[in-house]
């Protein structure tokens, strides 16, 4: 429990640092003139999935252990495309909506009880949409073991493939560049 | 040489998990990465050998008998070295086992005690070892 | 810039040392060779038929038995108490699905010592302290609880404590043999393992 306080902490503390608790920073993912969440989410992954790998490597963790999300096709697009669809016009995701709550902003707190409104709906409605909600599972599937490679070279190409969509999302930015709105954010 | 002063700590950083990850690997005196995979042979039976298929494992086999009951064969060419289990790891005898030319079989009259031999320096990354179990 | 340059190429270099080992979830044992050998070797790291005899007439609870023959013959006859897991399946599969209840003997049997001993080595190696084998296996227990019989005029105390338990331990298993398939059906389901599901997801 205390674990999971600090890294709590340690999260929105990094959140806050970044920037995150800004809904332009994060609406700027979608127009292209600010891609910070992109790199320093999935820079947060190729290192999560670097460190961890070397750390079951040398026995300091059960990668076993380690929870994977149970895969169900339809459920993942439809509400891929909700949150999608919500990320966009309220400019915050849960974590960052929790994060921007933190420090008092109003939107996020209206955001944030819209997410608890939809969690709730979700549940009560649960018996009807079950089956969709069920529907195509795959079981906790790891890329690596879909595609049919080890996990290393996975994390290989990941990591390159992430250091090319910096280059290009640094390419994107000063091509969709907003400089009354960018200027504002450091 | 730059561009290597430019990148010194990260060609450290890299040089460092690369001497551990490869101590990990090559340590003779570990366990090897990988529990199940060296435990392999024991799921399929190819660890077992009786007296009657002793030929077919291969040819300078050497009999490591773990007890003064053992009743290792005779057969041509192959070896004995006779081990108190407790001993099993001390330098010379585990360098012997190590450098045999052929199959190493664990031979006592408790069967339980070869397995156990066997699972404990087969997680050691040496290949090549038996169990000689009396048929029934 | 220069820094992020950097991190991209210490992460990049980091992940092809990965891309080149063989990297599996699979465990591998902790500590040192010599003291795993040494503690595997005692014979403290077994029961005898007698003493699980014992444990089962005494329905003790910190104690749980495993049985690692194949499923088709533990179907036909197992020791009281006992749940399948196949030896395949025992050193495949993270042992933690069952070995996870530091606080009960846990006692592994198959149809001879081979399988069973190896198994507890594994276990042990893995960090599984409470991991045993029952010595002689399946063939001990039928030869000296299931097949006990008394012979001659008297017995001392100890030895008729010793053939009661036998007796009711064998009265156990025999009742469980001759079940109906159907009622046999249905205690091996209620004994069967299922892995427990890690609770976690977020966001």
């Amino acid at each position: 429990m205390l674990t999971a306080l600090i890294i709590g902490i340690g999260f929105g503390f990094a959140l806050e640092q970044g920037g995150f608790s800004s809904s332009r920073k994060l609406a700027g993912m979608f127009y292209g003139y600010d891609t910070t969440v992109l790199k320093v989410f999935f820079t947060a992954a190729i290192v999560a999935l670097i460190g961890s790998q070397f750390l079951g490597y040398f026995g300091l963790l059960n990668l076993n252990q380690v929870y994977v999300n149970e895969f169900y096709v339809t459920a993942s697009i439809i509400g891929g495309v909700i949150m999608g669809g919500g990320f966009i016009m309220g400019g915050f995701c849960p974590g960052t909506g929790l994060c921007a709550m933190s420090i008092g902003k109003i939107d996020a707190m209206v955001y944030i009880l819209g997410g608890l409104t939809g969690a709730f709906l979700f549940a009560e409605t649960y018996p009807m949409i079950e089956k969709m909600a069920t529907a195509n599972y795959r079981g906790p599937v790891k890329i690596n073991e879909a595609l049919g490679m080890s996990a290393g070279l996975f994390t290989l190409i990941l990591v390159a493939a992430a250091a090319a969509m910096f280059w290009f999302a640094e390419k994107a930015e000063k091509k969709f560049a907003r400089p009354d709105i960018t200027n504002e954010i450091k | 040489m730059k561009t290597l002063k430019k990148y010194r700590y990260v060609l450290a950083a890299v040089v460092v998990i690369a001497v551990m990850v490869l101590i990990r690997a090559f340590n003779p005196g570990s366990f090897r990465y990988d529990a199940a995979k060296w435990a392999e042979p024991s799921v399929t039976g190819r660890n077992i050998v009786t007296p009657e298929n002793l030929p077919e494992i291969g040819d300078n086999i050497l009999f490591v008998m773990l007890d003064t009951e053992c009743q290792a064969p005779d057969i041509p060419g192959a070896d004995k070295l006779s081990v108190d289990p407790a001993d099993l790891l001390s330098g010379e005898i585990i360098r012997k086992i190590r450098k045999s030319k052929g199959p190493v079989v664990l031979c006592s009259e408790d069967v339980s005690i070869s397995s156990r031999v066997w699972m404990a320096l087969s997680e050691m990354g040496i290949r090549k070892l038996h169990i000689l179990k009396n048929p029934v | 810039m220069e820094t992020r340059k950097q991190l991209t190429v210490l992460l990049l270099l980091l992940s092809l040392i990965l891309a080149l080992l063989p990297l599996t979830a699979n465990r591998s044992f902790k500590g040192r060779p010599a003291a795993l050998l040494e503690g595997v070797l005692q014979s403290e790291t077994s029961f005898s038929a007698d003493q699980v005899a014992g444990f089962i007439v005494n329905e003790a609870g910190d104690v749980q038995l495993f049985d690692l023959r194949p499923s088709v013959e533990y179907g036909q006859a197992f020791i009281p108490g006992a749940v399948s897991v196949p030896y395949a399946g025992f050193i495949r599969t993270d042992p933690d699905t069952w070995l996870r209840d530091r606080n009960k003997k846990m006692i592994l049997y198959s149809s001879d010592d081979t399988e069973a001993a190896a198994a507890m080595t594994y276990a042990r190696g893995l960090g599984y302290d409470n991991t045993f084998f029952l010595r002689g296996g399946m063939e001990e227990w039928i030869k000296t609880v299931s097949s006990t019989e008394f012979t001659g005029e008297r017995l001392t105390a100890r030895e008729n404590a010793l053939l009661e338990t036998r007796r009711k331990a064998a009265g156990m298993y025999n009742e469980l043999r001759s079940l109906p398939d159907s009622l046999k059906a249905k205690y091996l389901e209620s004994k069967k393992f299922s892995a427990r599901k890690l609770d976690g997801g977020c966001q």
